[in-house]
């Protein structure tokens, strides 16, 4: 995954501390209080997440998801813990080799942090039980994420645009399409998908 | 108590939204949205200026008359609020060129309000829309299967078209009445 720079920190809010303080680290030895300075989010903090969650090997994101998480996803179960999250992140990811992440807005109150991002890529991949369509994906999204005093996030919640991704796969007709005209795109999906995933059990036989 | 040049942004536009969607006054609009106001909707060209998002929110409103806004939680940073909410509303009018289907309706959302001084200059909207088609039963069901959906199509459009046909009888039926 690319990202692009991330949004500037507005003058109401102090300015970023680089990167993760080592103190802040979750699961390391615990030093008194005193000598810990407390957690303080920041940009940079939640791109780093951002960053290692989205990583080939997210593994070492794990220790920044505290083990009281849910993701809460629209019409999806939510998620219990971090690695159910990262696993569908690795989902994503395979179904979207070339996943480009465009971050637009980075707000931060307190523990809590709301993202605007528009995520690009070609689904190359089976995505949610749609065969690879090779279409080109671009789909915005609203992100809201809350950390304890550790720096791990504790809660994460998102609305897309699901409605968009599912018209650039061809899986709904553009709006305005008349009734006779949603039967006859229907139908065409209907063929288009079970080519689509014919063709993608034989490349996977293949290899 | 209405809001004054002290009152917080959070505030603000809590109290925004409650005019708007929760008292159906939509001359709120034009009292907090600047005219070079721009909103950016999914699926949607943005919409510029006031008069847009009124006729916009009249047309929701149409479509939910009893629609109404709950707020969850805020956050704001510098001259921008962030509100997840949901609307409810049960759906008696056209929606988004879906028949009314008399069903209610669940939208959870999620905006950013850029404010310029004590006006909206900005907004930017997600929602779970797929929700909505999903209560309404206009998206098919998770796991239908290809066939499975184009029967579900067939069965959906025919539904929606008896629904259209309907509403149109009562809307004329309103008219001779008058």
């Amino acid at each position: 995954m690319t990202t692009h720079g991330i949004p500037a920190q507005t003058e109401t809010t102090p300015g970023p501390t680089p990167g993760a303080s080592p103190e802040n680290t979750p699961g390391s030895t615990p030093e008194p209080t005193a000598a810990r300075p407390p957690f303080r989010l920041t940009r940079e903090h939640v791109h780093m997440v951002a960053e290692l969650s989205w990583s080939k090997d997210n593994s070492r994101a794990l220790e920044w998801y505290a083990p009281e998480y849910r993701a809460h996803l629209p019409g999806r179960p939510v998620m219990a813990g971090g690695q159910e999250f990262l696993d569908t992140l690795n989902m994503v990811r395979a179904a979207k080799p070339d996943l480009d992440v465009e971050w637009h807005d980075i707000l931060i109150e307190g523990n809590q942090a709301v993202l605007r991002l528009t995520f690009r890529g070609h689904q190359w991949g089976p995505l949610f039980g749609i065969p690879p369509t090779g279409r080109l994906l671009e789909i915005d999204e609203i992100i809201e994420e809350t950390y304890d005093d550790q720096g791990r996030m504790v809660e994460f919640r998102q609305e897309g645009d699901y409605a968009g991704m599912l018209m650039q796969m061809g899986i709904v007709p553009p709006p305005g399409t008349g009734p006779l005209g949603t039967i006859a795109h229907s139908v065409r999906t209907a063929v288009r998908l079970s080519w689509l995933d014919r063709k993608h059990r034989k490349e996977q036989q293949r290899h | 108590m209405p809001p004054n040049d002290r009152t917080d942004l959070k505030e603000l536009a809590a109290h925004i939204a409650d005019r708007v969607w929760n008292q159906a006054d939509l001359d709120a609009i034009d009292e907090f949205f600047v005219p070079h106001f721009v909103g950016h909707f999914p699926g949607l060209p943005d919409v510029h200026g006031p008069a847009d998002f009124k006729k916009m929110a009249a047309g929701l409103r149409t479509a939910l008359p009893d629609l109404q806004e709950r707020i969850h939680l805020q956050v704001r940073e510098g001259d921008k609020v962030f509100m997840r909410a949901e609307l409810t509303g049960t759906h008696l009018g056209d929606l988004m060129g879906i028949p009314p289907t008399g069903r209610p309706t669940r939208l959870t959302e999620m905006i950013i309000l850029r404010f310029e001084g004590r006006k909206v200059a900005e907004l930017w909207q997600q929602a779970d829309y797929l929700g909505v088609f999903g209560q309404l039963g206009i998206a098919p069901p998770e796991g239908a299967g290809p066939l499975g959906t184009v029967a579900h199509t067939f069965k959906t459009v025919g539904r929606l078209g008896v629904l259209a046909a309907k509403a149109k009888i009562q809307q004329r039926r309103k008219a001779d009445v008058r």
